[in-house]
C-alpha cells in the first residue's frame, strides 16, 4: 500500500507534464494526487469503493482550491491532474475488452465499476465547488 | 495520418505487439502491463469531464465528448484484440 501511494505521486508528476502545467505548480499538482489517493485507500479499506471514491474526489476538489489560493492561480490543472489516480481507465478498457471476448459477467462487473467511479469523482467535484463558491461569495459579501 | 480512430487502432496494435516481443524472451504476465501501458491513451478523464459538463447543464458538449471517449476507447480494445488473435 505505501508502494501504490509513493508511485501515485510520480504517476499524477508524469501526467501534469503531459497536460503542459505550469512548472512551479507540477510538485503541488502531484501532491494533491497523492493525498487524494492515501484516503482513497484507507476509506476503502473500511467503507468500500463508492465512497472511497467520493470521499477521496472531495478532498482533491478542496485541497487543488486551498493550492490555487496559495500560488494564486487557477484551479483547473491541480483538479485534472489529481484525480489521474482516480479516474476508472483500467476498467473502462477491461469493460470492451470482457465484451469483446464474449464473457458478460466480467463485463457487467467492470462497467459497474466505470460509471460508478465517473459518477462519483463528478458528485466530489461538485461538492467541493458549491463549498468553495458559497465561501468566495460569503467573502465578497463581506 | 489525420485519423483518431486509426491512430489509437494503431497504438493499441502495437503496444500489444511489443508485449508480446518481449514475453518472447522472459516469462511475463500479460494483462497487468497491457493495463498500465493502455493507460496513456485510455480516455477516462475525457469520460469524466463529459460526465461533468452533461452536470453542469452544457448538454452538446458533454454528449460529443461521452461518444468521443467511446469511440477512442472501441479503437484501442479492437488494436489490442486483433493483436491477440494474431499473437495466439
Amino acid at each position: 500500500m505505501l508502494l501504490r501511494i509513493f508511485f501515485s505521486f510520480f504517476a499524477t508528476g508524469g501526467f501534469a507534464v503531459i497536460f503542459k502545467t505550469p512548472k512551479k505548480s507540477i510538485f503541488f499538482a502531484a501532491l494533491t494526487g497523492a493525498i487524494g489517493w492515501t484516503l482513497y485507500e484507507l476509506v476503502n479499506l473500511k467503507f468500500g469503493y463508492e465512497s472511497a471514491i467520493i470521499i477521496s474526489s472531495l478532498s482533491i476538489g478542496l485541497l487543488s482550491y486551498f493550492f490555487s489560493y496559495i500560488l494564486n492561480t487557477n484551479v483547473h490543472p491541480f483538479i485534472a491532474a489529481g484525480i489521474i489516480p482516480l479516474v476508472p481507465g483500467a476498467p473502462a478498457f477491461f469493460t470492451f475488452q470482457s465484451f469483446i471476448e464474449g464473457n458478460l459477467d466480467t463485463a457487467s462487473r467492470y462497467a459497474y465499476e466505470t460509471f460508478v467511479g465517473a459518477f462519483g469523482i463528478v458528485i466530489g467535484i461538485a461538492i467541493s465547488t458549491a463549498f468553495t463558491n458559497l465561501w468566495e461569495r460569503k467573502k465578497l459579501l463581506d | 495520418m489525420k485519423n483518431k480512430i486509426l491512430r489509437d487502432f494503431i497504438a493499441g496494435f502495437s503496444i500489444y505487439s511489443i508485449i508480446e516481443v518481449f514475453n518472447l524472451f522472459t516469462e511475463i504476465r500479460t494483462y497487468p502491463i497491457l493495463a498500465g501501458a493502455i493507460m496513456v491513451f485510455v480516455p477516462g478523464l475525457l469520460l469524466t469531464n463529459a460526465i461533468m459538463e452533461i452536470g453542469d447543464r452544457n448538454l452538446v458538449s458533454g454528449v460529443s465528448k461521452l461518444v468521443e471517449s467511446v469511440f477512442i476507447l472501441g479503437a484501442l480494445v479492437l488494436g489490442a484484440g486483433i493483436a491477440t488473435a494474431i499473437w495466439r
